[in-house]
């Protein structure tokens, strides 16, 4: 062999055992995607305004107490929209005051007086968008925490979308789809309030009285009847999930029923063992987003340990903790779609069209090697190498392998398989023409080449462009393509040249060619 | 071993069959489209629930539409899913759910319906999908926008690398394989779903390959023999081709048919738009691509006195 058909023998040889061990073993390396996994998809939109609105009532709060810290009088310092803020009753002679104090503390906030002592705050529009984009952040962040935890082998949890608060989240094998769905759904926002009255409505709680202020009234969880309960508690409450150290499932001794426990960390300790130490005997409400899961009586002081009963099975109260653990949502989700393919369904079925593919690989292998005898070898060589190229790529790229994917994989065999026939034929017609078989094979190759080399161009610009502008489906077809295009470029012109030329080009005379 | 002997067909003589076939072919897709009120979406691309539901024995469609219906679904599409033994049923609800309502209500409640109480057939694995009123649209807009840009640099640069009017003319073949698919589609009553549209871009793919094939063919037959008509190329090239063109589609055809075959219900539309795609982009190179450049050199050739004089035939060769 000579030394140039040596180096590419070596080299053609290091590509085909680089792609293998970069794709082997298979099942671990190559990720297939959930059409053909089964698991979930779901892409939900963030509401930010819930972010907002929160904000808007924190700054209204530390605005409140800051205006009685420096002794400026007002009457009400209230949220009148989402990033609205309206103050009343201000000190008129306190005007330049005020304005001081709001702007060099709140520097995200336009202050506007409308006369008369009252102001409106106005959230700056670029901190707007910060706070939307940070939200969607800290969602997926706060939703990877709750997986991660289910122990879901390889979630996908990304932005989704061109809006900017849409998520994507692709949980493969799981199929618990409730569970799923419950685990990242909820808020998870605990808080525990004082509880200043309760009933079994409204009215009831407060029987004629006006509503005291500081407080706002929120349903229980129902009974097994569908029954609930009404509870009249603070609005500011006295530890929230931000200050949880840890919580997890357990048991209560006496009923033997699932709870969760929680620690608190030491600062916040110390204040709930204040709080309770001088409301012995009061109930404290257990407020999960906005429903008064259970409301203990104080029977004494206590530090840093709690526990949330209800009725949970054990499943809920292993899912409570998680969310507990991983932290409150900062704003609720909404579903815009939802796709679950169960282990036998769907993935089956698919399974068995890939199947049926292959079946007519074989087939077109098989016609091959008939029709073109020893070049047929040639093509059948460069197939196989063409494929084992793809999935080396694709597992080196981290892509996941869709259907979309799989028709990539179509296009570019369809391609490959035209290269080869291109070529044969070609050399064929040049034999014909009268060449020897070594001048025939050469100029076919340098013919052929820009053929191929035009066409798989073209494919690939294409595939270029839908990478950029599409979505999930048409990028996994345009990512495969375009890797498929590229190994179709070496395997048949490249490894496809040498093999002609290992079989033909070392004989001194060659008198026919197997084609 | 040689399928067939060097052929002298004269193609182009024939191309005005060629185009009334195929307007024909895309004129009865576009009634039929028009008939049914538009191109049928998947539910990936429309608003919508579909829970394809397993069960253990032999399910009955009456005893499931009953059920349903007196839990509250009424209209629903209900019906058997791929193949007998399966025992699949698939069951469609146009909207995702009521508006103000979580966006999983109604497939939770189909799933209840199905558990609860059928002990003697009971349900063993589902599937739901549930597409809400914004992503269909959105996911649309996308897919179509993405696949004319990408025409459109595929143009380029077969513009570019031939002359600008093979681009135009392999993006005009590339045009009528999808209309002729799409109005197929439409007749045979398949869904456009995501997979459905991958499909399509490899029809898209696979049309140019081929366009860009004998064009190449014909870029250097015109260095060889400057004194034949574009025409007479045309006609050589695409005969010195045609083994090759037989044998590519019919190797390709192959394994895309064994996919419509036995590939299963769930890829029954995704391999008919392979198969028919197939035909269609071979076809068009011959009867599509071919004549339009023929034609605009035809009209490009004649002296502008005498473009005027013929105006209606000029005019109509321009059209095409």
């Amino acid at each position: 062999m000579k030394r140039n058909l040596q180096l590419k023998a070596a080299f053609i040889l290091g590509v085909t055992a680089l792609s293998i061990w970069l794709f082997y073993p298979p099942k671990e390396k190559i990720k297939l995607g959930l059409d053909l996994k089964g698991g979930i998809h779901l892409v939900m939109r963030v509401n930010t305004d819930d972010a907002i609105v929160a904000v808007t009532d924190e700054v209204a709060g530390m605005l409140a107490q800051q205006l009685d810290d420096q002794s400026i009088s007002f009457g009400s310092a209230e949220r009148s929209g989402s990033g609205q803020i309206s103050v009343t009753g201000v000190d008129i002679n306190k005007d330049g005051d005020f304005r001081r104090l709001s702007e060099t503390n709140f520097p995200a906030w336009e202050v506007r007086s409308l006369g008369s002592g009252s102001w409106e705050l106005t959230i700056k529009s670029p901190e707007l968008s910060v706070l939307r984009a940070e939200t969607v952040t800290q969602a997926i962040d706060t939703i990877r925490r709750r997986v991660d935890e289910l122990g879901v082998a390889e979630p996908v949890i990304v932005p989704h979308g061109d809006t900017g608060d849409q998520i994507l989240i692709q949980l493969p094998g799981f199929d618990d789809v409730a569970r799923a769905k419950e685990l990242i759904r909820s808020t998870a926002r605990l808080e525990l309030r004082m509880v200043q009255g309760a009933g079994l409505s409204e009215d009831q709680i407060l029987s004629g009285r006006p509503q005291p202020p500081g407080t706002e009234i929120l349903s229980g969880a129902p009974d097994a009847g569908g029954d609930r309960m009404y509870y009249l508690v603070d609005r500011t409450p006295v530890v929230t999930g931000r200050d949880l150290k840890n919580a997890r499932r357990s048991l209560d001794y006496e009923t033997n029923t699932p709870n969760v426990s929680f620690t608190l960390k030491p600062e916040a300790a110390s204040r709930f063992q204040q709080v309770t130490r001088d409301n012995i005997g009061r109930q404290l409400g257990i407020v999960l987003d906005n429903q008064v899961v259970s409301a203990p009586v104080i029977q004494g002081a206590i530090y840093d340990q709690g526990q949330i009963t209800g009725n949970f099975s054990l499943e809920e109260a292993q899912d409570l903790a998680i969310k507990l653990r991983s932290g409150a949502l900062p704003a609720s989700l909404e579903y815009l779609e939802e796709r679950t393919v169960g282990p036998s369904l769907g993935a089956d079925a698919i399974r068995s069209g890939i199947l049926a593919l292959l079946a007519g690989l074989a087939a077109v292998v098989l016609f091959v090697f008939v029709y073109y005898k020893l070049s047929g070898l040639n093509a059948v060589v460069t197939l196989i190498v063409n494929l084992i190229i793809l999935l080396g790529a694709l597992a080196y790229f981290d892509a996941t392998l869709t259907l979309p994917g799989i028709a990539g994989v179509i296009l570019t065999i369809g391609m490959g398989v035209d290269s080869n026939v291109l070529i044969f034929e070609r050399i064929k017609e040049e034999v014909r023409a009268g060449k020897t078989v070594r001048t025939a094979i050469s100029a076919s190759f340098s013919k052929v080449f820009w053929t191929v080399f035009d066409s798989h161009l073209t494919s690939f610009i294409a595939a270029l462009i839908l990478l950029q502008f599409g979505t999930g489906p048409v990028q996994g077809f345009a990512v495969t393509l375009m890797i498929g295009l590229t190994a179709n470029m070496f395997t048949s012109i490249f490894a496809s040249r040498f093999l002609f030329d290992l079989i033909y080009g070392s004989r001194r005379q060659v008198e026919s060619l197997s084609i | 071993m040689d399928i067939i002997r060097d052929t002298h067909i004269d193609w182009l003589k024939y191309r005005w069959h060629f185009v009334i076939f195929s307007l024909v072919l895309i004129g009865l897709g576009a009634l039929d489209m028009a008939r049914k009120g538009g191109p049928r979406y998947g539910i990936d691309f429309s608003e919508g629930t579909i829970v394809y539901a397993k069960f253990e024995k032999p399910p009955q469609i009456d005893v499931v539409r009953q059920k349903l219906a007196s839990g509250g679904i009424g209209e629903a599409v209900i019906q058997r899913y791929d193949r007998e033994e399966l025992n699949l049923v698939m069951i469609r609800v146009e909207r995702a759910s009521e508006s103000g309502t979580s966006l999983d209500t109604t497939a939770n409640r189909i799933l209840e319906i199905l558990k609860g109480d059928n002990p003697d057939n009971r349900l063993v694995d589902s599937s739901t999908e549930i597409v809400g009123p914004v992503v269909g649209k959105e996911l649309r807009r996308q897919a179509r926008n993405a696949t004319l840009f990408s025409l459109l640099a595929m143009l380029l640069y077969i513009g570019f690398r031939f002359e600008p009017i093979y681009g135009v003319a392999a993006t005009i073949a590339v045009f009528h394989d999808v209309l002729v698919t799409l109005g197929l589609v439409s007749i045979f009553n398949y869904e456009i779903s995501l997979n459905v549209i991958a499909a399509f871009l490899t029809l898209v793919g696979y049309s140019v390959n081929d366009t860009i094939v004998i064009f190449d063919r014909v870029r250097e037959n015109r260095k060889l023999a400057r004194r034949q008509s574009l025409a007479e190329i045309l006609n050589l090239s695409l005969n010195q081709t045609l083994r090759r063109t037989i044998l590519t589609s019919g190797l390709t055809f192959l394994s895309v048919v064994s996919v419509f075959l036995f590939g299963g219900e769930v890829l029954r539309g995704f391999s008919f738009v392979l198969v028919v795609g197939l035909i269609a982009g071979t076809y068009s190179t011959i009867g599509i691509a071919s004549p339009v450049v023929v034609w605009w050199r035809q009209f490009r050739d004649k002296p502008a006195g005498e473009r005027k004089k013929s105006k209606s035939e000029a005019g109509a060769d321009a059209r095409v």
